[in-house]
This record gives structure tokens, sequence and C-alpha cells, in this order.
């Protein structure tokens, strides 16, 4: 199908009846800045590929492993071990370093253009910095976790390892609202009054916990956690602008999340296909390079490993994306079970796209297809849809 | 809320995985990784 026909297709869909289906109006900054966004990922996610593949296929990576084990050994002594957090952390420090234009270019120089970045450039380096450091300590043990789980087992260290990432990932996952960096936001419970008032128009909520940071001017939240540990983050600007039926929207349509187990869900699909990936690398990596220097169960494994994963990744973008939306489809219609109306809905995508700058008018398919988030033209549609057809039955 | 981008930001967190970035995931924006995303 051709971009133009898809775009036919949208527009051709049944007249919308009465007023429930007026078009919410172009936001041309969104328009203009939106676009910016999709290319600032791109260009990150070609300079990454672009990095790995010069490190792995230049020899780079082979000739910084044999600055640190010059005998050329075709195993990794233990007496070396030392070597491993070293040579990870060059990694890491290389990445972090070759990106840093990209992300002060995206991140803080092109946000001042649109007038969006409030803060001076030093608080955003601070935040870069402890975004940088936490990233940074994470990728060390699992890169350490994942070699340390080759040479103890080398025979079933992919189960080892799919193992470990599974209750990492539930862990995680359970504790969401426990992990959250110290240093990035301001968080705070929720008055009495906020409370009150969010209850009042969702039903029970989990406890409902504020969060700030002076360029985040977005309405943004979630319920994050699982069972017991479950809190409700709503983003200060929503608490102190959003009215009451963008309110009711977002909570309801989170609660559907809540309902439909969508975290654990997320974790699951991301752990799965993460696994399928190290299965993939098992399968592509050499056991040596060349003839002489180990690879399986060598910190040199992790530079490939780092090649192939970004691949993986890459590739599963517009699958994630796409089961994203599902899920976001899905907690919509939760919200139209319980009370919503497609009026309200379109009031309150309205208004929370012109706060967060979203696109509203109808966009190509290639526009959506890596965004784990509908559009808010075809989020209408859908809600549409399902409202004639429930009410139809 | 959104479950992805916070699920691909912990795949880039637990794995040697230099580039999992979601479109949404905000390049150049530390504070934008840990918690959820906007609502549309």
């Amino acid at each position: 199908m051709t971009p133009t026909s898809s775009i036919t297709t949208e527009n051709s869909a049944p007249p919308p009846s009465g007023g429930a289906s007026a078009a919410i109006p172009v936001n041309d900054l969104a328009r203009s800045y939106q676009p910016r966004r999709v290319w600032a990922a791109g260009i990150s996610i070609g300079w990454n590929l672009l990095l790995a593949v010069l490190f792995v296929f230049t020899g780079a990576g082979e000739r910084l492993y044999k600055h640190f084990v010059p005998q050329d050994p075709a195993y990794f002594p233990p007496s070396f071990a030392w070597i491993a957090p070293v040579y990870f952390s060059i990694l890491f420090a290389g990445y972090a370093l070759l990106n840093f234009p990209l992300e002060l270019w995206f991140g803080y120089l092109e946000e001042r253009q649109f007038g969006l970045a409030k803060d001076g450039v030093r608080a955003w380096a601070r935040d870069w910095l402890i975004g940088t450091t936490q990233h940074g300590v994470m990728f060390l043990i699992g890169c350490c976790l994942l070699l340390v789980f080759q040479l103890i087992a080398p025979h079933t260290w992919l189960v080892w390892s799919a193992g470990t990432l599974l209750i990492l990932f539930l862990g995680t996952t359970w504790l969401a609202a426990d992990l959250i960096p110290l240093g990035l936001f301001t968080l705070e419970r929720a008055d009495a009054a906020t409370v009150a008032r969010l209850t009042r128009l969702s039903g029970p909520l989990p406890p409902v916990v504020v969060y700030s940071h002076s360029g985040l001017r977005e309405f943004a939240g979630g319920i994050v956690g699982l069972g017991s540990r479950q809190v409700m983050l709503v983003s200060r600007a929503t608490v102190e602008l959003a009215s009451d039926t963008l309110l009711r929207f977002v909570l309801l349509h989170d609660l559907g999340h809540r309902r439909y187990h969508h975290n654990l869900l997320a974790a699951l699909a991301g752990w799965a296909w993460v696994v399928i990936g190290l299965a993939v690398g098992d399968h592509v990596i050499p056991a040596r390079w060349g003839h002489d220097t180990a690879v399986f169960g060598s910190p040199l494994y992790v530079a490939f490993l780092t090649l192939i994963l970004s691949a993986w990744m890459a590739i599963g973008e517009p699958v994630l994306a796409y089961l994203g939306r599902r899920l976001e489809y899905q907690a919509d219609r939760f919200y139209l079970r319980n009370g919503g109306t497609l009026d309200q809905m379109r009031a309150a995508l309205d208004q929370l796209a012109h706060q967060n700058l979203a696109r509203t008018e109808a966009m190509r398919r290639r526009e959506t297809i890596f965004h784990p988030l509908p559009s808010v033209y075809n989020r209408l549609y859908a809600a549409r849809q399902y409202q004639e057809r429930t009410q139809g039955a | 809320m959104l479950p992805l981008p916070r699920l691909v930001f912990r795949l880039t967190m637990w794995l040697p995985n230099l580039i999992c970035r979601s479109l949404r995931a905000q390049v150049g924006k530390p504070q934008a990784w840990f918690l959820p995303g906007g609502w549309v």
C-alpha cells in the first residue's frame, strides 16, 4: 500500500456522526517539532550501530583487548579477571563520549530553539551525568554477569542468563517505584486535596506520587510497580493544569493498563525479545577471533554482543511499538466501557496534544510505525469504531 | 501510561545494548528514561 493510499483509506473512514467526530485542529508547532524527535532517534540509532560495526570489524575491539592480554591466550584466564570490568568501562565511556554531541544537540540545543529548555546547559549536563552514570553501572553489571555465566557454565550460560534476566525484569517491574534514581526529579506524595480530586474522578487509586522536573512540561504519568508496590505517578504539570475531563481520561486509561496487566506483559515481551537476541548472538558470534584470540568467555564477546543486540533491538523497534499500540487501544476501550465518552476523550486528547506537542492530523503509516503510542487521529478513529460497534450491538 | 519506553529503557540498562532507544525514549533527555512518558 502506498502512503498516499493509506492516507486515503484513513480519510475515507465512515463519516463520523454529529459533533463527536470533529477533527482536532492541527498543531503547527507539533508538526515541526515531532519529526525532529524522530530524526533524533533515527540518527542516534544509526550512529551507534556504525560505532559498534567499526569497533568490531576494524579490529579496534580486539586491539584494545590485546592491549591488556598481550599473550593472546585462547581462553580468558582467571588471573586477568580485572580486565573485564576495565574493558567494559572503556567501552561504555567511549559510547557515552561519542554520543554526547548528539545528546547535547537533540536533548538541549534543539529544545532551546523551540523554547522548551528552561534550564541552563549546566543543569542539563548534570542530569546527563547522573543518567549516564547509572546507565553505565547497570551496563557494567550486565556485561560482567554474562561473562561470569559463560565462564562457569559454558554449555548452559544462555539458560542461566535468561533466568537471571527474567528475575531482573520482573524484579525491576515489581519495584519500579522504588528504583527511581535520586537527583533527577522532585518526588512527593500527593496532598489530601489532590488525592481526593483524583479519586473522585476515577475511583480508588494506588498511592499517588507527584513528580516534577524543570524541563518537564508534559502531561505524563502512569501506574508503575506490580501488586502491593504499585504507585500512581503523575507529573506536576498534570496536577496543576489539567482539566477534570483530561484527568478522568488518563486515570481510567491507566487503570485499564492495570486491569490488563500491561506492565507485566510488556516486561515479559521485552524479556522474550532479548533472550531470542542472545540466542541469535550465540549462533552468530564466533567462538574465536581468527586463530588465537578467545571470543567466547572473554570480554571480546561483549563487544560482538553489543553489535548483535543493537541490530536486534533496532529490528525489534516496530515489533515492540506495535505491541505497545495494541496495549494503548485496549486501555482506551477500558475508558470507554467505564463511563468515558468519545466527546470527552476527544477533549482530553486535544488538551493532551496541545500540552505535549503531539501531532493530531492523519499521518502516513510510515510515520507511525515506530511509535509505541498510536497517533491521536488513530486513537479517536479506533474509539469511534469501538463505540459504534458496542452501541450497535 | 506507556509501558514500552520504560521497558526499552530496562533493556538498555541490563544488557550490553548500546543503541536500544525507543523513538519516544527521548534522545538527550536522561530524565525521561526513568518515569512514565507523556500520555500522547
